[in-house]
């Protein structure tokens, strides 16, 4: 008996050693090293497709007519001229980014301030991650059908008041949506409350 | 004694073999290591932040360049910044662009959407720095610009062209960058000064 305690406490001993061996291997293995940080990516860019299977895209002159009959206070869509169409991303795909963004804004405590970081910033830095995510995916001669635009908001909505904001657009396959990048809220365009004071759209 | 003895082993064995088999949440995830954002430097006039009212930058560009067509300012106050901080960010946004998309070093030429993206991911990550940083409500003036490429600028031929730029405000006024050739030159020496046509703040 006393033989069979002993051999289980010499078993629990080198578990207990190679764990810590282990968790020190562990720990030296993901320490970041001095001046950089670990940045998580969001998950890899899946387009929308046809029924062919091919990407599907949408052209900046459709987007203008669709803003444009959604809007009585429509000014002016801003785009590259270069860029012919623009890619659709997969609808889940986009939840995925905005989810994904959310957590970014959270673990690096961004908080809206007035002007150096407000709506615009939101909303624009999250239209730059989805342009890295289309080019790592191999599609340079693109960019997503994701944008931002101005809005003299009448009504609240997604919990922001109703005055001039920034927000997020963006064409999957289920439709036109408008999101608000600092709560994650997705709603149609045709059931947007301020639709018709959309103002100035960019596709940068 | 001895149930004690098994329970200890075998909870240790659960322990290693998470440890070992089991990955930590998320490790499956992409991760990069990302250098430390350069530290910011804005100017400051008689101990207060120097800038300029969008409406300002408007009406002055308006007047500098007779060949404006649209012309767009966000915010209503600007910073002024060091070139030094200018060109640390271009170079950062640059060296994350490619790390996020190793092929951008083998390809001739750079996604189509390249201007648009770096001016906005530079200006945020400025403007993230500066709200972090200082007690300022202004924003960095890094933006977009076109213009036709009247004049040939190093091995740049005079194709008449319109040509996206990168522009900034620092201390002695507009830089303008061109990331084909990554040349910085201040506005005042750039040579399609006269032929600007889109900018967007």
């Amino acid at each position: 008996m006393d033989n069979c305690k002993g051999t289980y406490l010499k078993r629990c001993c080198t578990l207990v050693v190679t764990a810590f061996v282990l968790s020190v291997f562990y720990a030296a293995a993901e320490a970041v090293p001095d001046g950089y940080v670990e940045v998580r990516m969001p998950e890899a860019f899946v387009p929308a497709t046809m029924n062919d299977g091919s990407p599907r895209y949408i052209t900046a002159r459709e987007i203008r007519a669709e803003l444009k009959r959604q809007s009585s206070d429509f000014v002016e869509l801003f785009w590259n001229s270069d860029i012919e169409q623009f890619i659709v991303p997969r609808h889940d795909w986009l939840v995925h980014l905005t989810q994904y963004y959310l957590t970014f804004l959270k673990s690096n405590r961004l908080r809206g301030k007035a002007e150096s970081w407000d709506c615009e910033n939101y909303s624009s830095l999250l239209n730059a991650f989805a342009t890295l995510r289309i080019w790592r995916a191999g599609f340079y001669d693109t960019r997503g059908a994701i944008g931002w635009l101005q809005v003299d908001a009448k009504q609240e909505w997604a919990g922001l008041p109703a005055a001039k904001h920034a927000l997020m657009f963006a064409i999957t396959e289920k439709g036109f949506f408008i999101i608000e990048p600092q709560n994650g809220q997705f709603i149609q365009l045709e059931e947007y409350p301020n639709k018709k004071h959309i103002q100035e759209v960019f596709l940068f | 004694m001895n149930y004690l003895i098994h329970s200890r082993s075998a909870f240790l064995f659960v322990v290693l073999f998470c440890m070992v088999f089991v990955s930590p949440a998320g490790a499956d995830a992409e991760t990069v290591l990302v250098r430390k954002l350069p530290h910011p430097e804005i100017i400051a006039e008689d101990a207060k932040a120097k800038m300029l009212y969008g409406e300002f930058i408007r009406r002055q560009q308006l007047r500098l360049h007779p060949t404006l067509k649209n012309i767009v300012v966000g915010d209503k106050r600007y910073l002024f910044i060091t070139d030094k901080w200018f060109q640390e960010l271009v170079e950062w946004t640059e060296e994350f662009f490619r790390q996020q998309v190793p092929e951008l070093e083998n390809r001739k030429d750079l996604p189509v959407a390249y201007p648009g993206t770096l001016s906005m991911f530079m200006s945020n990550m400025a403007n993230i720095q500066v709200s972090r940083r200082y007690n300022v409500e202004a924003a960095v003036l890094i933006g977009l610009m076109v213009a036709e490429n009247r004049n040939a600028w190093g091995d740049t031929a005079a194709d008449g062209k319109p040509r996206q730029y990168i522009v900034g405000l620092s201390r002695n006024g507009y830089i303008v960058y061109d990331f084909r050739t990554r040349q910085i030159v201040s506005g005042k020496d750039f040579v399609n000064k006269d032929y600007v046509t889109d900018i967007i703040f």
